[in-house]
């Protein structure tokens, strides 16, 4: 176990750093720079500016210097938010974004995992038809989509729920609804084929034989290797909720990273960018190897 | 040499996939929508770009099938248009990511050893990215083309497509025909080309059908964001996008994201019940239960 948790994490090392090179050239490569604006500068300002953000120097210096800054967690000044640091912004942000991931990614297994094992457990009758096929729209229904009717039905329609804004726990559940609901179908579909398969070994029969009561059996014998799959997708999952908040935060409104990247990549903001894509890999390769350790201490034989 | 095989793969597959009525009612709507799409021009009586300005934001109606937009188009042939784009960027880089997983796949299964080895850390390695978050980058600061939403996504999406060429690849090459073509000294590019590739088409079918739908919802992802398609040219993701940023307890035009987000999620799921079904049919033994 010891030896496969140092191996997993000396494997993300040349990963983290391949993502900050890759990013780093495309911040330089990038056509077109963050002091273009419609009006030109006077070039003696431009130089200035260039000087202050150390965009003058070599190439291979100011890679330098921002691995030096990322080894101690300064992720530089923002381009745009003048007098803002990269690192003060995310910390705005990034609370927002958690929030939401995590309450979407609790949704999704908490939806998830039930209607799975249910649909597998009424195998083939009225319960599993339902349960695949709520499962099957849920898994087509994108989530810009499906946040804007949940938006029209509850709000508009009904007025149960505020419109937009953060703050009040009223105010997270549709956007955690909205992203993790698709989520929520797949991991349904993975729960139910699991539990099938699983429903078929020899030790489940063997354990029915032994007289165990039927909650025993699908409790302590069946669900621990049945959630097996989920476990393992738990990853992608993750993966797909980094990505859904992005379009759900500006369905939404929502003042989180999302935001803020996708205005930085528009504004060309360089640095806040490149520190959210930064975040969100660091994040989604640690998360992943959580993942990774669950699903091995689920069954040890899926360690390589 | 016979060129008549007694049981003939495609045609068992075909057969299988013909009695699967799920996958036959999604290649009967996938087949309404593209042709629907790719003929909108004599479906509707209403140009793309007509604008009538009498008549916009009207709700559906006999004239307006799905209602009218903020400046009078007819959102019926504008949904249609749409899909035209959805479809085509779904279809093109689903082929890159064919062309590049296919040959990724194939060197490393046929050399096998340490190239072999290589090439699948690199997959592995890849396959934790989070890859939209560069692409939104690439996008966004090297210009939004069609060209290069093809490239973008397709070079995304070839990861599983190598992980499972190249598992056919390596099994095939321990077959007993694949052996006999080299022994008798049929160079390498042909064996792969007459021996390999036609068996890999099956597998290969199957994950292309599978990774359509995904790649049209990157598509629409980006363009929801404003950096995929770019107007007078829609696709359903900017469709939808118009249609969010329009919603207000007053006025909400709820026929802008209702009707083009039902005929996407309808088509994504022709395309997942295809997929299903082709895989079934050319996988007899993981018929899901």
């Amino acid at each position: 176990m010891t030896g496969y948790l140092v191996r997993r994490i000396a494997g993300t090392i040349p990963l983290l750093l391949a993502i900050v090179v890759v990013s780093f050239l495309f911040m330089r490569l990038a056509p077109g720079g963050p002091f273009d604006t419609d009006r030109a500068f006077d070039p003696q300002v431009r130089a200035n500016l260039e000087a202050r953000y150390g965009l003058d120097e070599p190439l291979l210096a100011q890679l330098g210097t921002y691995v030096g800054g990322l080894l101690q967690g300064d992720l530089g000044p923002s381009f745009k938010y003048v007098g803002w640091s990269v690192n003060e912004i995310i910390a705005q942000g990034a609370p927002v974004s958690l929030t939401l991931g995590a309450s979407a990614l609790l949704i999704a297994l908490m939806v998830g995992i039930p209607l799975g094992v249910i649909a597998a457990l009424y195998h083939n009758r009225w319960g599993d038809h339902l349960a695949t096929g709520i499962a099957l729209v849920g898994v087509c229904v994108p989530n810009f989509v499906l946040g804007p009717v949940l938006v029209l039905i509850f709000v508009f329609g009904m007025g149960l729920l505020p419109v937009g804004g953060w703050g009040s726990p009223a105010q997270v559940i549709l956007p955690a609804v909205t992203l993790g609901a698709v989520r929520a179908a797949y991991i349904a579909r993975l729960a139910r084929a699991g539990m099938l398969d699983v429903l078929q070994q020899d030790y489940v029969r063997t354990a029915r034989a032994k007289g165990l009561r039927e909650s025993m059996v699908i409790f302590r014998h069946a669900l621990r290797i049945a959630m097996l799959p989920v476990v393992q997708y738990l990853g992608p999952a993750i993966a797909s909720i980094l990505v859904g908040s992005v379009v759900v935060e500006r369905i939404f409104d929502l003042p989180g990273l999302g935001s803020f990247f996708i205005n930085a990549a528009l504004n060309r903001d360089y640095t806040l960018a490149m520190g959210s894509v930064l975040l969100y890999s660091t994040l989604l390769i640690f998360l992943n190897l959580i993942a990774d350790l669950l699903a091995h201490r689920l069954d040890p034989r899926t360690a390589r | 040499m016979s060129r008549e095989r007694p049981r003939d793969p495609w045609r068992l597959a075909l057969g299988r996939f013909a009695h699967n009525r799920a996958a036959m009612a999604g290649l009967f709507v996938l087949i309404v929508v593209t042709v629907a799409a790719l003929g909108v021009e004599w479906i509707s009586p209403y140009g793309v770009a007509e604008q009538d300005l009498a008549r916009a934001r009207q709700a559906p109606s006999w004239d307006h099938p799905f209602g009218t937009d903020a400046v009078g188009r007819d959102l019926f042939t504008r949904t249609l248009h749409g899909g035209r784009i959805s479809l085509l960027v779904g279809v093109v880089a689903t082929f890159v990511s064919i062309v590049i997983g296919v040959t990724w796949g194939l060197v490393a299964g046929w050399n096998g050893g340490r190239v072999d080895e290589l090439m699948m850390r690199f997959v592995d390695l890849l396959y934790g990215l989070p890859f939209l978050f560069f692409v939104v980058l690439l996008v966004a600061w090297f210009g939004q083309s069609l060209v290069l939403l093809f490239v973008a996504l397709g070079a995304v999406q070839w990861l599983t497509t190598s992980r499972i060429v190249r598992a056919e690849t390596q099994r095939l090459r321990g077959e007993e025909f694949v052996i006999a073509a080299r022994s008798i000294g049929v160079p390498t590019p042909m064996i792969l080309l007459r021996h390999v590739l036609p068996n890999l088409l099956g597998p290969v079918l199957v994950v292309a059908t599978l990774t359509v739908p995904t790649v049209m919802l990157e598509e629409a992802f980006l363009s929801f964001l404003g950096l995929g398609v770019q107007p007078p040219m829609a696709s359903w993701g900017s469709l939808a996008s118009e249609g969010a940023a329009a919603l207000n307890p007053v006025d909400s035009m709820w026929w802008w994201i209702v009707f083009p987000g039902a005929l996407f999620s309808l088509t994504l799921l022709a395309l997942n019940f295809v997929g299903d079904g082709l895989r079934d049919a050319f996988d007899p033994k993981t018929v899901r239960k």
